[in-house]
């Protein structure tokens, strides 16, 4: 895909005035270093051990061309260190995009290649500091454990913008393959690391978004169906089962002058088949939501304040059935978080965040950081830092 | 109970969202002196703004210049003008760049480089306060005539 669009670029130049092509040449890019603190339970790296963790770091990179007024070119590489998770260089997206149809106040086109998946509010920019709403994504809407699954896709998008009196539609529907480091997922999943390894299929992604046409209120409907197949390994448990996830997630902001107010619903169908005698079918409802406000004290100082909560079950919140099915704390089946933020941008470029999170519950906790999770512990505390620029 | 200062707010808000863009401290929108175009509708120009159209209405390339989100003219040029705060531009253009969707407007320093990037330049729109336009040579700066309907 990569290749056929560097071919397709060079034909291109090789045939016309490369400084019409090289006009529209655009790049972009951010560098990202946090730090973590908390008084139990690991967060990149090892938090609470010492001094705390510099674990995650994140340094984005992309570029993107326009040769013909209906046709672009995107691509950007993201490295990111995240305690024992990441630490590599992904190719975060690299598609090319086709407005076949363009009046100005209606836009409709495809994009083919590697395409950023459309959930919520925050997740195709996730991993842009100066777009999440808080160096943590709140938990239940953006589920660390899905993340590789949640980032992009190889497929197609179609997109439908249309421009009216009230404000702007935004439509999107994807289709494709999702990354397919999944292995958080998987341990998640079986509450241990299974032999085989469960794989991801097809995605199916759409989203409705609408903005009014000052930009104080947004609304947004996500829709995601993914399916998962498990490849069994040698003298394995389970035969090759099937897992369905489909979710639906309702997004809405509201800006009064200086404060913002955003918040999400989420609830999440688990279909669960075909495993074998060893992991009976099943079906779990998970839901979530969060509330922030965010409020403008200087033009350059925020705060913040969030409630987040998430449950793995809707029908087992506190988690007793969760813990007696797996062994592991009951604590392991939700999260709710309180926060309290602070957000300094002193120049357009920097910015500098602070986070004060009171969790109880650990269901978002990364099992590369936290590998035994009868050792974590409900009620904790979690401080983070955060220093960015972007270019 | 909810005070009679955050219903005038919220008034103020709805309000905000239905009103035409007054022409009272608005900047002037300015193009190159090569480009032909002399006048353009205000829908035009919030299509170049948020990146929803990339070519002149003679079909020549377009090319989109801005100064910072804090900058007062900035701010003038987005409320007054486009009729959107500053805050909606920010999020759609980082959106476009860091999501692979689309492109931002190219940012300058201050009005005296936006004024110089536009004269010399061949495809450009951007935006000027009109001191600093009343002080230029007659034809260094395309001053466009924004219909508003």
């Amino acid at each position: 895909m990569f290749k056929g669009i560097l071919l397709l670029l060079t034909l291109y130049m090789s045939h016309s005035h490369a400084s019409s092509v090289f006009d529209s040449f655009q790049t972009h890019g951010f560098i990202n270093q946090g730090y973590f603190i908390s008084s139990s339970n690991n967060v990149y790296g090892k938090s609470s051990t010492g001094n705390g963790s510099l674990g995650l770091t994140e340094i984005g990179l992309n570029a993107s061309i326009r040769p013909f007024s209906q046709l672009s070119f995107a691509i950007q590489g993201i490295y990111r260190k995240a305690g024992a998770l990441n630490n590599d260089v992904r190719l975060d997206f690299a598609l090319l995009d086709w407005t076949f149809y363009n009046t100005g106040d209606i836009q409709a086109g495809i994009r083919l290649g590697r395409v950023k998946n459309p959930i919520g509010f925050f997740n195709e920019t996730r991993d842009m500091p100066f777009t999440r709403p808080s160096i943590y994504l709140p938990h239940g809407i953006y589920y660390e454990r899905l993340r590789n699954i949640y980032l992009s896709a190889d497929g197609a998008q179609f997109y439908f913008n249309q421009s009216t009196d009230i404000g702007e539609f935004d439509l999107k529907i994807s289709a494709g393959q999702p990354l397919d480091d999944i292995k958080e997922l998987e341990i998640a999943f079986f509450s241990f690391d299974a032999p085989g390894s469960l794989e991801p299929e097809d995605a199916y992604l759409a989203k409705l978004e609408y903005e009014n046409k000052s930009g104080a209120t947004r609304l947004a409907l996500s829709y995601v169906d993914i399916d998962l197949s498990y490849d069994p390994g040698t003298h394995d448990l389970f035969d090759d089962g099937d897992i369905t996830i489909k979710m639906l997630i309702l997004s809405a902001q509201q800006r009064i002058d200086d404060l913002t107010l955003t918040g999400a619903y989420l609830r999440q169908k688990s279909v669960v088949s075909n495993f074998g005698p060893f992991f009976p079918n099943s079906t779990p409802i998970s839901e979530s939501y969060y509330l922030q406000g965010q409020y403008q004290l200087t033009p350059t100082l925020q705060v913040g304040l969030r409630y987040d909560v998430a449950y793995l079950s809707k029908d087992d919140k506190d988690g007793a059935s969760y813990s007696a099915l797996t062994g592991k704390p009951k604590h392991s089946a939700f999260t709710k978080d309180s926060m309290l933020s602070l957000n300094w941008i002193p120049h357009n470029q920097w910015m500098l965040r602070a986070e004060y999170h009171r969790i109880n519950g650990t269901s978002f906790l990364s099992y590369a950081d936290n590998p035994m999770p009868n050792a974590s512990t409900k009620n904790w505390d979690l401080f983070a830092l955060q220093l960015s620029y972007r270019f | 109970m909810i005070s009679r200062t955050f219903y005038k707010q919220l008034i103020f808000i709805v309000l905000f969202s239905c009103i035409k863009p007054s022409i009272g401290f608005s900047a002037e929108i300015i193009a190159s002196p090569h480009v032909k175009t002399t006048t353009l509708s205000l829908e035009n120009l919030r299509h170049i703004f948020f990146m929803r159209r990339q070519e002149w209405p003679d079909g020549t390339p377009i090319k989109i210049y801005v100064l910072s989100d804090n900058n007062i003219l900035h701010k003038e040029f987005s409320k007054e003008n486009l009729g959107v705060f500053p805050y909606k531009l920010r999020r759609l253009w980082d959106r476009n760049v860091f999501s692979g969707t689309g492109q931002s407007p190219i940012l300058l320093k201050d009005e005296s480089e936006m004024i110089k990037v536009i004269s010399t330049s061949h495809r450009a729109i951007g935006y000027a306060s009109k001191e600093a336009i009343s002080n230029l040579n007659q034809g260094s700066v395309n001053v466009l005539f924004i219909k508003d309907k």
